[in-house]
């Protein structure tokens, strides 16, 4: 016997499990040449193993798998009700990725999905052959790394590259026809430096408080590592934005988010931002429900939310009340036009 | 608590006799041996699919299988090899060899089944098919479905050669399912012997035929005697048994691989939370009621309450302490649930 010393657990992506019909894509060989001593296991469809009754979430995200499939039906969909559009019209978003490598307590894949291993999906030529199709149509507003990070995982799956390189070949000739939004809480500058800035595409930052990193964004980077990110891809000349959502509740929570802006805009040329949004913790009642049961020892999941509509949110005076707060203090710092609210 | 499954008795003795585990003489449908600190349940099933999963169902019923529980599936099996002579080469030192399996086909379906592969090992993974019957070598045709064998497996032995076969890891799987979840279930198997496949023409349009070589000897299928311990397997088909001696054998020499995996399952169970609550948390339980009925609480009120309380408990905020100064305060306990519902906002309010 070997490795039984120590961590009871296998290490992230110690087995990738591979759709047979993905098995020869270039991106599922680019991917498995990354990870020679993985166990590899051939796999029909990817819900097989994604989908399973009785998963344990939690666990399972603390000893990730990596699954490669082709994914198959509805690519695009309609922006949710609980996302910013940032004023844009024809605002989708898509998931070529399932998961997250960082783990913070209050995400909503906890609640969505009945996984915790991630799920690179490797026909993204699908993706935008779905999306040139609809361009058309109509120009777009896509935000494409929400139900993952897709800068944290760059070096597994190269997309944001893809990504830039895709708008911008989009948008030759007619800039502005599509815009995407990659969100990030990445701290890897070296990522943005290395691509050819492009306007349409837009690099947005989520910042918290570091007491909240340190409470519930685990395996994340530091609000400093953040910032110096953001920083690299203000300097590479991408289009910013810097996400304050979700605000996070806690007994100080003023100093903490006053303590934050004084340090972001300490580092941030305000004025180089293209916008900043603001937004405190909401989510569906069946999401918050099953991230209850699989965090029972989270203190930013237990709040005692009211639910409002089928959401569950902050006490309403409370929500306003920070959120305001907020909004005041990077007024000092930023436009009042060019900073956005979430509005139910 | 971890529970042990071995269809038949010597693939369980190695184990019974580390453990030291002590057979519960109440139990009489499936021979049990617990021991192990009280955390080991061990059952012998007997052979197959519908007695294993009978005994997974029947046992875990009544312990109450569930969260903070690991059932684990030990066995032998045996190995179907390729019939490239290069293949059958490499299979040949397996006997003896332990594999954790990642996959698990049930033939009769075809539907597969993935325990989720959590904790650090040493041993080989590989997939397994799980069939109803023994392979008889009078049978011809392997991969036109006579067995039930997908195709895909032919594709899983290109790497080296060959495929685990038994009669009861799929069948443990889906009866297992309905107490444990897939990060719950283990399936180790230590090959008891290989089968050699012997080429068959290529059928018009369809994938190369093989059969079972007529030196096929099976490790399960034994008979209800061999369950028991008390004779050599039966196998009409086979062209010579192994007898019971041959799998004790074999588990006795990998049982410090085996109990090394169950000992680290069971330090990983002695961590996970099993439900049962702590003193603290019997206490605030009460403490809670005692609130709930002070603030003449509704269900509504009360299941508000109790998540507030619970937040609390979690932020580190002391609610005992807010709520012991309503009580000096003469707020507590309320009269009516008019005024419960005024000073319960009061302590919401408070809290937060």
């Amino acid at each position: 016997m070997r490795n039984l010393d120590g961590n009871y657990y296998n290490p992230p992506f110690s087995h990738i499990y591979v759709e047979r019909a993905a098995a020869e894509h270039p991106v599922t060989r680019r991917i498995l040449t990354r990870f020679p001593r993985a166990e590899i296991i051939t796999i029909e469809h990817y819900k097989d193993v994604f989908c399973r009754r009785g998963q344990d979430y939690v666990l399972q995200h603390g000893t990730q798998k990596l699954i490669l499939a082709k994914k198959h039906g509805t690519l695009l969909y309609e922006g949710a009700p609980v996302c910013q559009s940032f004023g844009n019209e024809n605002f989708y978003y898509t998931s070529c990725v399932m998961n997250c490598v960082y783990d913070c307590e209050y995400c909503y894949l906890k609640g969505m999905y009945p996984s915790g291993n991630l799920v690179i999906f490797v026909n993204l030529d699908d993706y935008f052959a779905e999306i040139e199709r609809r361009l058309a149509r109509h120009s777009m507003y896509l935000c494409v790394s929400y139900d993952t990070d897709l800068a944290a995982i760059e070096p597994i799956a190269g997309y944001v590259g893809a990504w830039v390189e895709f708008v911008r070949g989009q948008n030759a000739g007619r800039p502005g026809r599509l815009k995407i939004e990659l969100r990030t809480k990445s701290a890897d500058g070296r990522l943005w430096q290395s691509l050819a800035p492009e306007d349409g595409v837009i690099c947005a930052f989520t910042l918290s408080p570091q007491a909240v990193i340190d409470a519930c964004e685990h395996r994340t980077p530091s609000l400093a590592q953040r910032i110096g990110a953001a920083e690299a891809a203000l300097a590479a000349g991408f289009p910013v934005r810097l996400c304050f959502d979700p605000m996070i509740y806690c007994k100080d929570w003023r100093s903490q988010y006053a303590s934050m802006t004084e340090q972001v805009f300490s580092r941030i040329p305000a004025d180089k931002l293209i916008d900043v949004s603001v937004g405190s913790f909401r989510i569906s009642q069946e999401y918050l429900k099953k991230m209850r049961r699989c965090e029972p020892g989270s203190a930013v999941v237990q709040f005692p939310f009211r639910n409002e509509g089928g959401f569950y949110q902050y006490p309403p005076e409370l929500m306003e009340e920070m959120e305001r707060y907020l909004a005041e203090r990077l007024a000092g710092h930023v436009a009042r036009e060019r900073i956005f609210r979430w509005k139910a | 608590m971890i529970f042990l499954f071995c269809a038949l008795y010597p693939e369980a003795a190695a184990l019974i006799s580390h453990y030291g585990l002590k057979k519960d003489t109440a139990e009489i449908r499936f021979p049990i041996f617990c021991g192990g600190e009280g955390e080991i349940c061990l059952t012998v099933t007997g052979p197959g699919e519908v007695a294993a999963a009978a005994a997974v169902g029947s046992i875990c019923t009544k312990n109450r299988a569930g969260r903070g529980d690991l059932l684990l599936n030990i066995g032998s099996c045996a190995a179907i090899a390729m019939p490239a002579a290069e293949e059958t080469r490499g299979a040949a030192g397996l006997p003896g060899s332990a594999f954790l399996c990642n996959q698990l086909t049930e033939a009769a379906t075809g539907k597969t089944f993935y325990p989720d592969m959590i904790y650090r090992h040493g041993f080989r993974e590989r997939g397994i098919v799980t069939g109803t019957k023994i392979i008889d070598a009078t049978e011809a045709g392997f991969s036109t479905g006579l067995y039930g064998v997908p195709d895909g497996i032919f594709a899983a032995c290109e790497s080296d050669g060959f495929f685990l076969y038994d009669m009861e890891a799929a069948a443990i799987y889906q009866a297992g399912a309905y107490f444990f979840g897939p990060h719950q279930m283990s399936f180790l198997k230590i090959v008891s012997d290989v089968q050699a496949l012997r080429a068959e023409p290529v059928p018009a349009g369809g994938m190369p035929e093989c059969a079972v070589s007529e030196e096929t000897v099976w490790a399960d299928g034994m008979s209800e005697r061999a369950v028991r311990g008390e004779s050599a397997p039966t196998n009409p088909a086979a062209g010579s048994s192994l007898i019971k001696e041959e799998i004790m054998r074999i588990m006795e020499d990998g049982v410090e691989e085996l109990t090394a995996y169950i000992d680290l399952l069971r330090d990983a169970c002695r961590g996970s939370d099993s439900g049962a609550a702590t003193a603290k948390e019997k206490s605030d339980a009460a403490f809670a009621e005692k609130l709930c009925r002070d603030l003449r609480c509704s269900q509504t009120m009360r299941s508000v309450l109790y998540q507030h309380l619970r937040y609390c408990a979690l932020a580190g905020i002391d609610y005992r302490a807010v709520a012991a100064k309503m009580y000096r305060d003469g707020r507590l306990p309320c009269r009516d649930k008019r005024e419960g519902k005024l000073r319960f906002e009061e302590l919401r309010r408070e809290l937060l």
